[in-house]
């Protein structure tokens, strides 16, 4: 045998110039001073109904954070998150209710309960795939809103639930500027949490699950607990969006938690961009708004949908995400090489 | 001393069909072994087997002095028995240097580093272009460099250079000799390329139908007749290379 | 025959090919040959219309065709055989190669897949079967005989020998010669340069995506690339290669 061996060359130093620490975390600076503005004034500024819908967008956007997690990154195709929402909603609300917990304690249980459920359907998804889990999930639910309906001793079944009002040490949070003031900080924490979590090794995990479980495996990460690592944080965000859902609009019923709301997800993310997060929280934020300016009209929603849909597919496939990354990447940075 | 890998009396059937019948294999630390043989004859089976991809339907193998028993493609990972596929699998939507840092596992010393790894395999200047934007030679580089990542003892490549040009393939072939020579690895690889095979291998074996039809050293396997009709055809004569 | 001048093309925001202009002539083999990455494979998905053109322009029979959409082209007589064997895993061979016809309007079809498997004896023998579980050379001979069911004018090759055993890539190139002779057009991409040189009639070498050397296989066999990939074959020690 003949000796190739050569000495190894030395390693390059070219490593990228050390941006400035402002430059560096000058994206997040930015969110912060938008977010400490709107934090500010928007209580002042805004009606009462103005502050309710930027609420709910709030508890979309976590939900569009969630589920874009699973089937935009990790391409699990998993249609629960109605029934995800309504477990955190109903969680939060019987704490309340039949145990006088506190609402600021009801939410981290209901964070946890739902984070439990979801990640054990996760094993369904060690299994199956592609539309056999998409079919466990979609039953999963209907199975879920069935108890509802039909566990009336504790849900008061399909008349729902009058939630309380939520109140902490004497101050409450009943109108939609105190909610608003509690819930901005939740959101930007959860929205900054997932920021770093995607930039970070889960992330690249995550985002390698949704390319290739054959590759992954075979570099000896495990692709189930990968599957249920993801599904345990859509649980987290569905479950906190579930608790917020219910202190915000004061009542639940198992219809709020159907497929309607799943797919209501799904399109936002969609027209966001899958896989996206600023896609995410730019589609839960745009759904909220159609779903609230036709909420009046009956069956104009789903055409709204529909058309948002075609717009994104046939425009910009990348969705609306897809839009400021094609700027960005347009910029002659290395072309051609 | 045992050798790295031992595989003896290995079959695999799906249904009827036996893909692989009573395969035995031995290859060594620092061994690099070819396994070639036509198209269906059974080589990726072989190294679905090892990998923990495909059960065996009868036979053993061993890793070391270590009994590989059913194993799964996880187990078989952790254990150091790092593979590249026929089709690249990448992770399309991860950068270069990505997809060598979801193989490298801290707590346990690389090879080389990732950004090291990508440059022996000739992807230098590319760490950050997505894996599914490079071109096919250049996945099956990155391939390499990933499976490297995972600091294995074992290396199975199905078919490394296929869709590579000369100059990749040499730089390959260089990487190949040193990692087994410096550091040991026993590498199996499944290759069309006679004249890598006959360059770089130690041992080759030939598969025809999922048996066994030759076995040795490059050189006196591929001059073997029945390895020339089964595989070389008529018109190359074995002492002619075929050029990659 | 086919005229492209000035091309240039981007996969997102990177370029891949830059002002590259070439010419195919009618009735014979003309050759892509380059580094991976260099842009071949870019050069024929814009050539049978499925990557948008960014600047240049591809004329056939001087008729500009920039810009046309894959089925009009397909109308024109350039059909592809995509890289890597792309056939229908879970249809038959004649269902496979029925499809090839799928835009034709004449009724000739029949008398056509007699024609195909007068070409491909092996697979006249296994119309019913369906082709994931053909071997992969006969699934480059499929993908080959879907392409020509389409009646092309101009038949764009990418790397039909890869990943084939020795043997089935000379039965491969056989039939190309054999196409070539029955009056077909062939543009070849190919990294098996000592394979594609024994049937072009001429062609050119890509590096960074422009065109660096162009001329008759001869002229070709004289330049550094093709030096490099016959040297790269020799069974003399690894050879040595200028670093990038």
């Amino acid at each position: 045998m003949r000796s190739v061996v050569e000495p190894l060359s030395p390693s390059k130093a070219g490593a990228a110039p050390h941006k400035s620490i402002l430059a560096r975390y000058r994206p997040w600076l930015v969110a912060l001073a938008v977010l400490a503005a709107l934090f500010a004034a928007a209580p002042r500024l805004l009606s009462d109904y103005q502050l309710y819908t930027l609420n709910l967008i709030q508890v979309n956007i976590l939900l569009a954070v969630g589920l874009n997690l699973v089937i935009g990154v990790t391409r699990q195709f998993a249609l629960f998150s109605g029934a995800l929402l309504g477990i955190g909603a109903y969680v939060a609300a019987l704490l309340q209710m039949r145990l006088g917990v506190p609402f600021l304690l009801s939410l981290p249980v209901a964070v946890l309960a739902t984070m439990a459920v979801s990640a054990a359907v996760s094993l369904v998804a060690w299994r199956a795939g592609g539309l056999y889990l998409a079919m466990i999930t979609f039953g999963f639910g209907e199975v879920f809103q069935f108890i509802l309906v039909h566990a009336d001793a504790i849900t008061n079944g399909p008349d729902g639930l009058a939630v309380p009002r939520p109140a902490f040490a004497g101050v409450s949070f009943a109108a939609p500027a105190r909610l608003f003031e509690l819930f901005l900080p939740l959101t930007a924490i959860a929205v900054a949490g997932y920021r770093l979590m995607e930039t970070g090794s889960l992330g690249r995990t995550m985002t390698a699950l949704g390319d290739s479980e054959i590759a992954l495996a075979s570099v000896g990460r495990d692709p189930r607990m990968a599957k249920t690592i993801a599904f345990a944080i859509q649980g987290a965000y569905a479950g906190l969006a579930g608790a917020m859902f219910a202190a915000a609009v004061g009542f639940i019923d198992p219809y709020s938690f159907g497929l309607g709301v799943t797919l209501q997800q799904l399109t936002a993310i969609a027209v966001g961009g899958f896989g996206s997060l600023a896609g995410a929280v730019v589609g839960g934020a745009v759904l909220t708004l159609i779903e609230r300016g036709v909420m009046d009209l009956p069956g104009v929603r789903e055409i709204v949908y529909g058309l948002a849909l075609l717009v994104v597919f046939l425009g910009f496939p990348a969705g609306l995400a897809g839009l400021f990354s094609r700027r960005r990447a347009s910029r002659p940075a290395d072309a051609g090489r | 001393m045992s050798p790295l890998l031992d595989i003896r009396g290995v079959s695999v059937r799906f249904g009827g069909l036996a893909a692989v019948s009573d395969l035995a294999l031995a290859l060594g630390q620092g061994e690099i072994h070819a396994l070639i043989g036509p198209n269906g004859a059974g080589k990726s089976t072989v190294i679905n087997c090892i990998s923990g991809f495909q059960p065996l339907s009868a036979g053993e193998m061993r890793l070391g002095d270590e009994r590989l028993g059913q194993l799964t493609p996880v187990t078989a990972a952790r254990k150091g028995i790092a593979r590249t596929f026929q089709t690249p699998q990448l992770f399309g939507r991860l950068s270069v240097a990505d997809n060598v840092r979801v193989a490298s596992r801290s707590g346990r010393t690389g090879l080389f580093d990732g950004g090291e790894l990508i440059e022996l395999v000739g992807l230098a200047g590319l760490q950050a272009r997505a894996a599914e934007s490079l071109a096919y030679g250049q996945q099956r580089l990155l391939e390499v460099a990933r499976a490297l990542a995972c600091a294995p003892r074992l290396l199975l490549l199905d078919e490394p250079a296929a869709g590579l040009a000369a100059d990749d393939i040499a730089r390959l072939a260089r990487l190949l000799r040193r990692i087994a020579g410096e550091l040991g690895l026993g590498i199996l690889l499944v290759e069309h390329n006679v004249g890598l095979v006959k360059r770089l291998c130690d041992q080759a074996t030939v598969m025809h139908h999922g048996l066994v039809i030759a076995s040795g050293s490059p050189a006196a396997v591929l001059s073997d007749p029945a390895v020339v009709t089964a595989y070389l055809g008529a018109q190359a004569s074995p002492s002619q290379a075929r050029p990659c | 025959m086919l005229s492209v001048s000035g091309l240039t093309l981007s996969h997102g925001a990177a370029v891949a090919v830059r002002d590259v202009s070439f010419e195919v002539r009618e009735h014979e083999v003309t050759v892509l040959l380059g580094a991976n990455g260099a842009g071949k494979t870019t050069i024929m998905m814009a050539l049978s219309g499925l990557l948008p053109v960014r600047a240049g322009d591809i004329r056939l029979d001087g008729h500009r065709i920039t810009g046309a959409g894959n089925d009009r082209l397909v109308g024109l007589g350039i059909v592809q055989v995509p890289q890597g064997r792309q056939v229908f895993p879970g249809m038959t061979v004649r269902e496979n190669l029925e499809l090839g016809a799928f835009l034709r309007r004449d009724r000739n079809v029949g008398t056509d897949l007699d024609r195909i498997f007068a070409h491909f004896p092996k697979l006249a023998e296994r119309t019913g079967q369906t082709a994931g579980t053909l071997s992969g050379g006969e699934q480059q001979m499929l993908a080959i005989g879907r392409a020509l069911m389409g009646k092309p004018r101009l038949l764009l090759l990418d790397e039909p020998s890869l990943g084939l055993a020795p043997v089935i890539v000379d039965a491969v190139y056989d039939i190309v010669a054999e196409l070539v002779r029955d009056g077909l057009t062939i543009l070849l991409a190919e990294q098996n340069v000592a394979k594609a040189l024994s049937v072009a009639a001429r062609g050119f070498v890509l590096e960074n995506g422009t065109v660096i050397a162009s001329g008759s296989g001869a002229e070709l066999a004289a330049t550094d690339f093709v030096h490099r990939a016959y040297l790269g074959s020799s069974d003399d020690d690894l050879p040595h290669d200028a670093e990038r």
